[in-house]
């Protein structure tokens, strides 16, 4: 009946096949598409991205290296640093904007009780309209003579802008836009907001003398990791906005390039000029300016946000 | 507060309104507010036009949606499983890269692939929009792995006591446990891909194979003053997704939730 | 039925030893129980037996066949889950039932095998409900049932009665030593409950921090502990421990100065000891036959019996366990007489010197 060595310890070899085994090959086959996925439409186009960038490719025929000679025209051309600047434009503002909204609406939220189901409803809305679809009304709206937002402001007595058509307001108009569909992050943010304990929130109402006191040394550092979700993927997406340029603007950026946009211009590159390399060295450009602003982010993310300890 | 609500909802009802307008009530000024006359031939208009194959798109986009979401709900909970429920040794790793992947401009990466795509002859079918969905996205598989890491473990090792293979229970056990969040995560999939834009603009040129979101698009792009139609078109086009998001609200909330807690 | 047999069995989470060498035998029909503090490795240990968890190192042997690379399923045997883990989507039934498929038996046969442990466990009426529709003692006897129908080897219990009530704690105590009792199988139960290890078990494996302790039968882990971890952990108020150290006459002197007797043989004078009692060997002294007087900190009156927890001087506390109610307050000076049978003495390593029988 005994099997086995008698022996104890270190005598005995370290058992190689285990009986959890099978789980750790399932886990491994299960996990086997998504491994075939990401490095097929993520890693292998990765770089190839940045291999294309280096050369002259057409598609029909073969790509023949060129160095840096992309980078180089796309640096020569002023739609880049147009359609750049505008971007970066567009980024540092609507971002921000659109945090500090989507907060101060939540922290509103957070209060009424009344109707909140409504409330929530109506502002998570925007967010499900196509981005194409919302920008076409928006340029109904916003029409300097029959829309009613300018009807409305002159009403009050102000000075609207011809939104579309002068180029100072044009970008305007994208942000605007841009900020309607606030839904997701306000929603985060509320869940933020309702995650903080009860009972310290009441510690805090003890504590604070004046209301805003506890908004700001506690209530916001709270919902710091939120903040920075947003943050990061607010900019991730405002570096990459197409639709709603491309509605607005059209592919020339009218009026006068304001609207012109980084992704147009990658677009146009790639699709009307069949300019594959160019193409590639702005997305290549686009992805490291991107890249870095995140790391930053995050490199930053450690001294102001609070962590409360990852389940992964 | 409620002033504010309406303020939001105001580019809708203008929306709706404009659509059963025509050209010249919507521009008028002072402003219409209510249609008068309420245009229903609109409607008729929209969907018999030729140079706008509105009913064919509305059922491309249904296509289109729709299989991504079956797509997403079947390989992406086979990933999220492997990374929620099993352990094996480049687990973290591999779930490391996904979330990079997650944060990943996809500006980096849409050329070579339409290249490839292209070169398969594939450019100008569903094939670039719904094939890479029947083996996972970044997206999908991050939220649902939240939900698989709610299943309590003792479930699992049960099962495996009891004789069953890793397949079987995550098939016959697992996957029950997580029904509701599935529909969750199908019903994100239909509202993203029915407003997805790029991907069908690079890959499709035939007017009757595109989806709503691009047909709305190039019919604008050639019509630019048929603001009637155009309102329609845009109305109709939003108005599926805001009748799903009504319906099943709950469920998009406890998505959102499941994701903005890192 | 099948024996386990366990040799050298060690397990490591990283650079971390848990299990850091485990030897011990199941004997065929015995219940035996792991018992220990939360975090000693109890489940660890028994996960391993059933497959669920590696083992690094050593052999785990059931019925005398080495299975320590065979998969859960294939070892012979069943476990119950202290969350009982049924499967929510299934009904009592098929839960039941599931494993049974699983090993390709046919539907006559399933059926008949569900319908008899359904009935030794009185769950026929519960058989169509799902896991929802029933209190936490109804889906502990289906967990149980789930166990049975297999027909394995071993039994193995992880903790099943955590999650009950009181009552239902005691009641399900019996019905497990009943079911022991009828189907004479060899059963491993793992518990933090040293009341429940006492009264089920044939014999009981003291863990702590990953290692065994102690094995033997309650009585011999009762009145023997082999070190002072066991002796301060079996035992409910837990035992005095007392430092003393050995006089030039062979008698014990404790910290306070009191001088007990201690039958001849095998001390040393200047041994440092430690002197260990049980809360019923302490009795109140009369006046100069005592051996000590402690001041009453606390007086719990528990009806049937009292408890008082005594400090001698400023030296060590004590715990006294004395029959029926004793009008003693805090504060009081209670004078305190020891009874050294059954005492152990354990010496500076911690292992038992000394035992003496009751």
């Amino acid at each position: 009946m005994p099997v086995g060595p008698t022996t104890v310890g270190a005598a005995m070899p370290r058992r190689k096949r285990r009986a959890g085994q099978g789980e750790a090959r399932a886990g491994v086959l299960f996990a086997l598409p998504w491994m075939l996925g990401l490095t097929i439409f993520t890693a292998i186009p990765l770089l190839l991205t940045f291999f294309i960038a280096q050369s002259k490719f057409q598609i029909t025929g073969p790509p023949k290296w060129v160095g840096m000679q992309n980078y180089e025209a796309i640096f020569a051309d002023p739609a880049f640093w147009t359609s750049a600047g505008n971007t970066f434009m567009f980024a540092v503002i609507s971002v921000p904007l659109k945090l500090v909204l989507a907060l101060g609406l939540a922290l509103l939220l957070n209060r009424v009780t009344a109707l909140s189901g409504f409330y929530r409803t109506v502002f998570y809305l925007p967010f499900l309209m196509p981005a194409v679809a919302g920008s076409i009304v928006f340029i109904l709206l916003l029409n300097p003579s029959a829309g009613p937002v300018n009807l409305m402001l002159e009403g009050m007595g102000l000075h609207p802008p011809d939104w579309l058509r002068d180029p100072r307001a044009a970008l305007w108009t994208l942000i605007l836009l841009n900020l309607w569909p606030l839904g997701v992050e306000t929603l985060v943010f509320l869940g933020g907001l309702q995650n903080i304990p009860k009972d310290v929130s009441e510690a805090a109402d003890l504590d604070s003398p004046k209301g805003w006191h506890k908004l700001v040394w506690i209530t916001i550092p709270l919902i710091t990791p939120m903040i920075l979700f947003n943050l990061v993927i607010g900019i991730i997406y405002s570096f990459q906005i197409f639709a709603q340029a491309l509605v607005i603007g059209g592919t020339t950026g009218k009026p006068a390039e304001a609207t012109l946009m980084y992704m147009v211009v990658l677009y146009r590159l790639a699709f009307r000029y069949f300019n594959m390399g160019q193409a590639a060295a702005m997305a290549v450009v686009l992805f490291l300016v991107v890249l870095l602003l995140t790391l930053l982010i995050f490199r930053t993310a450690r001294s102001w946000v609070y962590y409360e300890g990852d389940s992964r | 507060m409620l002033g504010f609500a309406c303020i939001f909802l105001l580019p809708f009802y203008w929306m709706a309104i404009s659509a059963f307008k025509n050209n010249a009530e919507i521009f008028a000024n002072p402003v219409q507010w209510f249609p008068n006359p309420f245009r229903w031939e609109n409607l008729a208009a929209l969907v018999s036009r030729d140079d706008f194959p509105f009913l064919r798109q509305f059922g491309n986009s249904v296509f289109y949606a729709g299989s991504v979401a079956l797509a997403v709900c079947f390989s992406c909970s086979l990933a999220a499983y492997s990374f929620g429920c099993l352990r094996w040794r480049a687990r973290n790793l591999v779930f490391g890269l996904t979330v990079c992947a997650l944060l990943l401009p996809s500006v980096v990466t849409f050329l070579p692939i339409y290249m490839g795509w292209t070169r398969l002859g594939l450019n100008g079918t569903y094939w670039p929009l719904i094939a890479p969905f029947l083996l996972g996205d970044a997206f999908y598989i991050f939220m649902l792995r939240q939900f698989f890491l709610g299943v309590p473990r003792e479930l699992m090792d049960a099962a495996r006591l009891d004789g069953a293979s890793e397949f079987r229970i995550w098939w016959q056990i697992v996957l029950p446990q997580v029904r509701t969040p599935l529909v969750i995560v199908g019903l994100f999939a239909i509202v993203y891909t029915w407003n997805e834009f790029f991907g069908p603009l690079i890959y499709l040129q035939d007017r009757e194979k595109f989806p709503l979101s691009l047909g709305l698009f190039t019919f604008r792009a050639a019509r630019a003053q048929e603001w009637s139609i155009s309102m329609m078109g845009a109305l109709f086009t939003a108005l599926p997704m805001v009748v799903l998001f009504l319906l099943t609200q709950r469920l998009f909330q406890r998505g959102l939730s499941s994701t903005g807690l890192k | 039925m099948g024996a386990v047999q366990l040799t050298g069995v060690r397990k490591l989470f990283g650079a971390m030893e848990v299990i850091k060498g485990i030897d011990l035998t199941v004997q065929d029909g015995e219940l035996v129980v792991f018992v220990g503090p939360s975090g000693c490795g109890k489940s660890t240990l028994l996960r391993m037996i059933a497959g669920l968890e590696d083992v690094d190192y050593g052999v785990v042997s059931i019925a005398g066949v080495d299975v320590t690379e065979l998969a859960p399923a294939r070892r012979g045997v069943a476990m119950v889950f202290q969350n009982y883990a049924l499967y929510p989507h299934m009904s009592a039934y098929d839960n039941l039932a599931y494993g049974l498929r699983r090993t390709g038996l046919g539907r006559a046969e399933v059926e008949a095998r569900v319908q008899e442990t359904a009935a030794l466990l009185q769950i026929t009426e519960l058989l169509p409900r799902r896991p929802k529709a029933m209190s936490g003692g109804q889906r502990q006897r289906v967990a149980i049932g789930r166990a049975i129908v297999r027909k394995p080897e071993v039994f193995l219990f992880d903790e099943p009665l955590s999650n009950l009530d009181a009552a239902l704690r005691v009641e399900m105590r019996s019905q497990i030593a009943r079911l022991h009792h009828e189907l004479k199988a060899t059963m491993i139960f793992v518990t933090h409950d040293q009341v429940e290890a006492m009264t089920l078990a044939d014999r009981i494996v003291v863990l702590n921090a990953g290692r065994v302790e102690q094995i033997g039968t309650p009585r011999e882990v009762y009145h023997s502990p082999a070190n002072l971890f066991v002796a301060g952990f079996i035992g409910s108020p837990a035992m005095n421990l007392l430092p003393a150290r050995v006089g030039a006459d062979g008698r014990l002197i404790l910290a306070s100065g009191a001088a007990l007797d201690w039958p001849p043989g095998g001390l040393a004078e200047g041994q440092n000891l430690t002197l260990a009692l049980r809360p019923d060997r302490l009795a109140l002294g009369s006046g100069d036959q005592a051996d000590a007087t402690g001041k009453v900190t606390l007086a719990e009156h528990l009806g049937d019996e009292t408890i008082l927890h005594l400090r001698l001087g400023d030296g060590p506390g004590l715990t006294m366990k004395l029959p029926g109610d004793v009008p003693v307050r805090v504060g009081d000076a209670v004078p305190v007489s020891f009874d050294l049978s059954g005492a152990c003495l354990f010496g500076a390593d911690g292992l038992a010197v000394r035992t003496r029988q009751p």
